[in-house]
């Protein structure tokens, strides 16, 4: 053996040619650049949303009015978007645990099964607006007249029931995919363990699967509800877009949720210069309220991920 | 533990009072969440769980105890009982030796875990340091037992450290789950930038008075263009590329870029020629489906592209990007109104089948693009 030699006088470090130098640096200023658009776009919108959005904002309704003092605050349009959400999720949180539960484990007969999942990728593929497009003719129809107003025999169509319900399409696959990934990393002995001391597969289903995949249950839903408070398409052509809430009927919520209203999302789209009410004071505010909500969702998410006890399977 | 060969650290952890002290943790929470279950009533009251949770015992009761019971959890949970006072009888209630001893063993084990995983993590450091150390000291490669080319001890070391790395996050995978989430800006937030900032800047200082003038009796330039749109957009779906660009690039097994770095091939190389190749599926795939996004999106587009149905002509030179264009999705978007005419009912379904089935092609086409990555997440799972 040999005493170690010094190093050699050119280190033998990897060769790096003009080129390699060229793209490394491309791609970190790309890097940098995205990071510095996306925090730009915060930054402003912040910095506006704080300028424009006011405490009693939040406690006014829109009024129609000539400048931007007069015509009042969000809480219709923030009332919608709690309201729709609301009703989507309650459609597609549990439709979306159904059919995860069945694609993960029934699935009989396979064919029906893999028509069903490509269902929901072909849903998750589908433009908002398509949805939109479609959910209006189908609660214009007479049969479905119950769930949105009717005027001498014409049904509208525009109301929380038919935004939610469309909606609900939007979020369903979001939690079709994540329930049914919590339900398959659930190992097969589990469900055998159960077997074993005499539960039915519905009872297993029910009291060893769906808890153990709570969290997943959790993240499905919540990113479906950030989806459906972010989409404008169907809101505009589902919900009427009316200044304040229209409930019809005197019932008090079912009333609401038959008649017609705004979200923020909406609120934002139609103050916009290029919208029909064009103030883009009150769209900050609305839109700088709408990324803290979302924001909020995800933070929810988050810590309900990081509290559930994540159950490990060895 | 045989005492010569353990550290302090991890012998105190297997010390008979270790074990039993790790049984009583979970007999007072196996009676914690008895309380819970079967309320004040029925199980143990308040004032119980405060006797249990203030239970004692030691080694030497418990070995004495156990020569009647001949049963060393029995002989624990009498101890421990016989200290807790009338509460005791809850202790141990409904449970068997193996809900005890298995789950204690669990609990010892990620203790473990939190002293040995540093010392993986220092082991790879040590060697790490050590294989730069090395990196010129000549060493003979070996072949079947026999002398061959020279190699560098670095070149060994840094075999080892990279191995020694997988094993150390292996252990680190087997004590801790991972939670991860994404944000989603609403695309109406993006459409409002653009058209109180991005068209603005556009109208002012892209476009000349001149060319404004020019083509004032065909159609009006104010910025709400194509280029916004186009800005604006790419802005929405590189998050949505991103992502999957980077589970695609995550899924490329490690040891193939060892190899390369390996063989003294420079990071930035060993990325672009075997992790972007190899993740080439993935990146097509994440292009289609970002590509699908960005057709369906409707509100962006009816509020920076400009609502008039003109098709920007490329043969006008440069001037195509900052004309105005309107797609299909803000097309059906803006004539919502118009509902009521048959004729243009009919249109608008028309325009949103040809929406559907593009977004279903290229659903279809992102899906079949990323299949191939398929087998590496296999091999990944099976070197990892």
């Amino acid at each position: 053996m040999s005493a170690p030699v010094a190093a050699p006088p050119t280190a033998p470090g990897a060769l790096w040619r003009p080129v390699d130098r060229l793209g490394l640096a491309l791609a970190w200023a790309i890097g940098l650049m995205f990071c510095a658009i996306c925090a730009a776009v915060v930054v402003f919108l912040a910095i506006q949303g704080l300028r424009y959005l006011h405490p009693d904002m939040i406690w006014t309704n829109p009024r129609a009015g000539y400048t931007e003092n007069e015509t009042g605050g969000i809480l219709a349009p923030l009332i919608g978007t709690v309201l729709v959400a609301a009703v989507a999720m309650a459609i597609a949180t549990p439709l979306g645990v159904g059919v995860a539960v069945w694609l993960s484990e029934y699935a009989r007969p396979a064919p029906l099964a893999r028509l069903v999942e490509s269902t929901v990728e072909m849903l998750a593929g589908a433009p908002s607006i398509v949805l939109a497009l479609f959910g209006l003719i189908l609660f214009e129809s007479h049969v479905l007249g119950l769930l949105s107003t009717t005027n001498a025999g014409v049904v509208y169509g525009k109301s929380f029931f038919a935004a939610g319900a469309m909606l609900a399409l939007l979020a369903l696959p979001l939690v079709v995919v994540n329930v049914r990934e919590g339900l398959q990393a659930i190992p097969n002995h589990v469900r055998e363990a159960s077997y074993a001391v005499g539960k039915t597969k519905i009872a297993t289903i029910r009291r060893v699967l769906l808890p153990a995949a709570r969290p997943s249950i959790i993240t499905g839903s919540m990113l479906g509800a950030g989806h459906v408070i972010g989409d404008t398409a169907i809101i505009v052509f589902l919900l009427g877009d009316t200044l304040t809430l229209h409930p019809a009927g005197g019932t008090p919520l079912l009333g609401a949720l038959r008649g017609t209203g705004s979200t923020l999302t909406s609120f934002v789209y139609d103050n916009a210069p290029t919208g029909d009410l064009n103030q883009p004071q009150k769209a900050y505010a609305a839109a700088f309220l709408l990324l803290l909500i979302v924001l909020a969702v995800n933070l929810i998410v988050d810590v309900a991920g990081r509290r559930s006890r994540q159950l490990r399977w060895s | 533990m045989i005492a010569r060969y353990t550290r302090d650290e991890l012998g105190r952890l297997w010390t008979d009072q270790a074990r039993m002290e790790s049984w009583r943790r979970v007999e007072v929470a196996a009676s914690e969440e008895l309380g819970e279950l079967l309320g004040d009533g029925d199980g143990p009251s308040g004032a119980d769980l405060e006797a249990i949770r203030g239970a004692t015992f030691s080694v030497a009761q418990v070995d004495e105890r156990e020569r009647v019971t001949d049963h060393d959890l029995a002989a624990f949970v009498d101890v421990l009982g016989a200290s807790a006072g009338h509460a005791g009888r809850w202790i141990h209630y409904g449970l068997t030796s193996s809900d005890v001893l298995d789950t204690a063993l669990a609990l010892q084990l990620r203790a473990v875990g939190e002293v040995i995983l540093p010392g993986a993590y220092g082991l790879v450091a040590a060697l790490h340091a050590r294989a730069r150390e090395h990196v010129g000291t000549l060493c003979v490669g070996r072949t079947h037992g026999v002398h061959a080319e020279p190699t560098t001890f670095g070149v060994k070391l840094a075999g080892f450290a990279f191995e020694a790395h997988r094993n150390a996050q292996r252990l680190q995978r087997a004590f801790e789950p991972v939670v991860r989430l994404l944000a989603s800006v609403p695309p109406v937030v993006y459409g409002l930038i653009g058209v109180l900032v991005v068209v603005p800047f556009i109208g002012n200082h892209l476009i000349s008075q001149a060319s404004k003038a020019a083509v004032t009796p065909v159609i009006q330039l104010n910025g709400q263009s194509l280029l916004a749109a186009v800005v604006i957009l790419s802005v929405m779906i590189a998050p949505i590329m991103i992502a999957t660009f980077a589970e695609g690039l995550r899924a490329v097994p490690r040891t193939w870029l060892e190899g390369s770095l390996a063989l003294g091939v420079n990071p930035w190389r060993t990325f672009w020629k075997v992790a972007v190749r190899t993740a080439r599926p993935a990146l097509i795939a994440g292009t289609v489906l970002a590509t699908a996004r960005a057709l369906g999106e409707a509100v962006i587009l009816a509020m920076v592209s400009g609502g008039v149905g003109f098709a920007p002509n490329p043969a006008d030179g440069l001037i195509f990007f900052v004309e105005p264009s309107r797609g299909l999705p803000a097309t059906i978007l803006y004539n919502s109104d118009g509902m009521s005419e048959p004729a243009m009912k009919h249109t608008l379904f028309a325009i949103a089948a040809v929406l559907l089935f593009s977004a279903l092609m290229l659903s279809v086409t992102g899906w079949a693009s990323k299949q191939p990555m398929k087998r590496y997440f296999n091999v990944g799972g099976a070197a990892a």
